[in-house]
């Protein structure tokens, strides 16, 4: 009886996120690689100052607060010198960012994957580690998408499949990567509620009215409107808290993730992190992006007939089915389930 | 491959995805009293892992406040000129990230280490600079209910002069 409630209770929650995880994964590796590739080229002009051996932060200041088994540019540079012929430290410093962005257009590409994805983390961390003190947001979201990625199963292996290993290691991956997102909406969620200048929107207002912040969109008109910026304020709360119980469950999966990507989309666009805007929402699309697609077309093949897509899924779901019961099948919750499960035996296929 | 070692690669992945989240969960909820209990070795592995995969991140953004943004600004004098710049103009990412760097001085204190960090920076990049005045100033926006943005106001709070061989504080 328990164990039916228990049942009963959890039926609408999907703690699979069922869908498509090598998809996920391609999604993460293009989006998550195009948008570090463009920072590097927008950063160019600034490289030297900020991660040159002589930049705003030298590399002996960070070298005095970084732990000693940390890789930093710094290091690579004492580990080449020690072998003979000294290198210049800019030396260094443009080669290690030569081959990160070489690496970089291989992991957008697709080719030599595993190669390019640990090359790519490796280089990130080096550069995250030699600039610690100027560090933020896109940089701790983008060492997490990288390090899924490097571990990440080549999408180009699909058709070698060794049955287990090709379904769990994915799965067991996505889950991860979708619990770790959880954590972080649910922790900055919580910081933000547990402060009052949220809940009065004085926070909203004063992130938008800092110089620092150059808008795409202008948000000074909001000053005459605090109701407005309160409730904003108050609902960014509710969203990120929310995140991780409402993500799960998925009649409700869809709207919350609209949610988190318009208010990624916002911060793009008000206050100018079009980068940690974009981390983020690859992020997000990457863990439930194809689960919410899914859901959408779940609940669309309710509302209408059945149409030639779902004969389409259900042959393909159970090979075995002859053509008089999958003319009988309609657009019910058989369909529907079908519908959510074929990408999953197409993964193992 | 043959069951048994399907068997024990199955259950690696499961060590694997088990460990992992306790690396974030033991970060996420108290980093301090967690770790602070287990042996120093096992601290470092911890604090090493989750550095390297990014699960010990915290992630508090613009929270639990907004505070008023901290800003440098440097007057670099030359024998027979001088000129003067915000620190972090220029680039977007550039801007962000040296604003990154200056909320940590100005929350733990440290305006006169930043301040000799931005001096050698000057005297490293501009032979001709003779002496390089550092201010830290702070852009204060109001709250809501003053809705002050029309004004906004500068509060300066810790000014540093640096000559060539030396420094002195005026």
């Amino acid at each position: 009886m328990f164990h039916n409630l228990v049942k009963r209770l959890l039926s609408p929650v999907d703690f699979r996120a069922s869908g498509d995880n090598l998809h996920a994964f391609v999604l993460l590796r293009v989006g998550l690689s195009g948008i570090l590739l463009f920072k590097l080229l927008y950063e160019l002009p600034d490289f030297g100052d900020l991660y040159g051996p002589n930049g705003i932060v030298p590399w002996w200041a960070n070298e005095i607060s970084a732990p000693s088994y940390v890789p930093t540019l710094s290091w690579i540079c004492s580990v080449v010198n020690s072998f003979g012929r000294p290198l210049d430290p800019e030396t260094v410093a443009v080669t290690a960012q030569g081959a990160y962005a070489a690496a970089l257009v291989l992991l957008l590409a697709g080719h030599c994957q595993r190669v390019a994805a640990v090359t790519v983390w490796l280089l990130h961390f080096v550069f995250l580690s030699s600039n610690r003190f100027t560090l933020y947001g896109v940089d701790a979201f983008a060492n997490i998408g990288l390090f899924f990625l490097m571990l990440a199963p080549s999408t180009a292996n699909r058709t070698r499949t060794g049955g287990l290993d090709v379904s769990l290691w994915p799965l067991l991956l996505s889950t991860l990567l979708r619990i770790q997102i959880c954590v972080m909406y649910a922790e900055t969620g919580w910081a933000k509620a547990i402060g009052p200048q949220w809940w009065s929107g004085d926070s909203l207002w004063r992130a938008l009215q800092q110089p620092q912040f150059q808008a795409v969109v202008g948000t000074q008109w909001l000053g005459s409107y605090p109701t407005v910026v309160k409730v904003i304020g108050i609902s960014v709360i509710v969203v990120e808290i929310a995140y991780p119980f409402v993500i799960w469950i998925r009649k409700v999966r869809l709207i919350e993730l609209i949610l988190i990507l318009i208010f990624h989309l916002t911060i793009m666009l008000t206050l100018g992190l079009w980068a940690f805007g974009a981390t983020a929402i690859v992020l997000n699309l990457s863990a439930f992006g194809i689960a919410a697609l899914q859901d959408l077309r779940s609940i669309l093949a309710f509302r209408r007939p059945s149409t030639g897509f779902n004969d389409v899924v259900l042959s393909r779901s159970i090979p075995g089915i002859d053509d008089e019961k999958r003319g009988t099948v309609t657009c019910g919750k058989v369909g529907c389930l079908l519908t959510s499960r074929a990408p999953e035996g197409d993964e193992l296929r | 491959m043959g069951p048994f070692l399907i068997k024990v690669r199955q259950w690696a992945y499961w060590m694997f995805a088990a460990f992992h989240l306790f690396v974030i969960f033991s970060f996420a909820i108290n980093p301090g009293n967690w770790l602070s209990v287990l042996p120093e070795r096992i601290q470092d592995v911890l604090i090493s892992y989750g550095y390297l995969t990014g699960s010990s991140s915290g992630f508090s953004f613009f929270a639990p406040h907004v505070p008023d943004e901290p800003m440098v600004e440097i007057t670099v004098h030359r024998k027979d000129s001088q000129y003067r710049f915000t620190l972090g103009s220029g680039n977007e990412e550039r801007l962000r990230r040296v604003s990154t760097m200056l909320l940590q001085l100005d929350q733990g204190k440290g305006y006169f280490e930043g301040a000799v960090l931005f001096g050698s920076y000057v005297f490293a990049h501009d032979d001709t600079a003779t002496l390089v005045d550092v201010r830290f100033y702070r852009h204060a926006v109001g709250t809501l209910r003053t809705r002050t943005f029309l004004t906004p106001t500068e509060h300066t709070v810790y000014v540093v002069s640096f000559a060539r061989s030396s420094y002195y504080v005026p």
